[in-house]
């Protein structure tokens, strides 16, 4: 009879044992990484001026203009198996100049950015149209300022005298857009 | 009635002997915000910290502890760390000892803290590293486990 009764005390101390041991426990962290991209102009969005000098000689066209002091710089987050993004740009004011090319080329990137970088489609006639300028942006970052980046190069001319008018105020709006 | 008197006191001899459990209290839930990057062309600032409490750990233990760290991959990014430490003792008749510093939690049993007896409400705080736009987005989930055993 004793023999018995300490058995089944041993054997409800070790279920005992079991009950009150616990040597594990967790607890769970969640992190997002959200979706979202950030454009920007450098190093600065001032505007660009451009002035015809007049030919010195009758018969000369108008020389062709250029500019590439501006720079693109973005930040892109992409999700897991998601759609790259694009950059368009686009003429957005009211105001159109007739006659008048402005030509956009795009450099390919440069600097110490990060990351699918995109990469650019080459020049483009810039309308009210929005037309894409990059394309294959992923997750990255081009770095901040003017020398990081893709180089923005406007040439500007004359291609219809026909038709070129200078209107009161010959200013004219970009609109850069990233998006997938 | 002699019988069941010493059942009763040998089972209360073997669980006070051999108590030992272990538990936490709490997560950490975070969404890095938008406004995280404040200028086009940056990179997250990469380093994001907990509350410093934002856990609590308790052991209760008869004799000599440690406890260690290890993460689950649920769904996690390996080039993302998260590091952990120790920010106060908590409360009990035993004490504590180790983990102040953050320690990068591995994937493998790491010692983290070791004590004696019980203690309560040990508060720990956590620290993510190494973040960086070049990460897919994405809504991650690490688990965080701590092993309990005799020292």
């Amino acid at each position: 009879m004793k023999c018995k009764t300490l058995i089944i005390t041993l054997f409800l101390s070790f279920m005992v044992d079991l009950v009150y041991s616990q040597t594990e426990s967790f607890n769970n962290v969640y992190f997002t990484i959200p979706e979202f991209a950030l454009i920007d102009i450098e190093p600065n969005a001032s505007d660009i001026i451009f002035s015809f000098d007049a030919p010195t000689e009758a018969g000369e066209q108008l020389e062709s203009l250029s500019d590439n002091t501006k720079w693109l710089n973005y930040t892109s987050t992409v999700t897991i198996g998601g759609l790259l993004k694009n950059i368009t740009a686009q003429i957005t004011s009211s105001t159109i100049i007739p006659g008048l090319k402005i030509e956009l080329l795009v450099s390919n990137y440069s600097g110490s950015g990060q990351g699918v970088l995109g990469t650019p489609v080459g020049a483009i006639n810039l309308s009210t149209t929005a037309q894409t300028i990059i394309t294959g942006i992923g997750g990255c970052f081009t770095n901040t300022g003017a020398n990081s980046g893709h180089n923005l190069e406007y040439n500007v001319s004359i291609n219809d005298y026909l038709v070129f008018e200078v209107p009161a105020t010959p200013s004219i709006d970009i609109v850069f857009t990233i998006s997938n | 009635m002699k019988n069941i008197a010493f059942t009763i006191l040998t089972l209360f001899f073997f669980q006070s002997v051999y108590t030992q459990s272990i538990s936490i209290t709490g997560q950490w839930n975070y969404t890095i915000p938008t406004t995280d990057i404040t200028e086009a062309g940056e990179d997250f600032t990469g380093i994001y910290t907990s509350s410093v409490n934002q856990v609590y750990l308790d052991v209760e233990h008869n004799q000599k502890w440690a406890v260690s760290v290890r993460k689950i991959n649920i769904d996690w990014d390996d080039n993302i760390h998260i590091w952990i430490h120790r920010t106060g003792n908590g409360y009990g008749r035993g004490n504590i000892k180790g983990g102040i510093n953050y320690i990068d939690i591995p994937n493998n049993e790491t010692g983290f803290v070791t004590g004696n007896k019980e203690q309560y409400s040990v508060p720990l705080q956590f620290q993510i590293q190494n973040v960086s736009v070049t990460i897919p987005a994405h809504n991650y989930i690490a688990e965080i486990v701590y092993t309990l055993t005799d020292n």
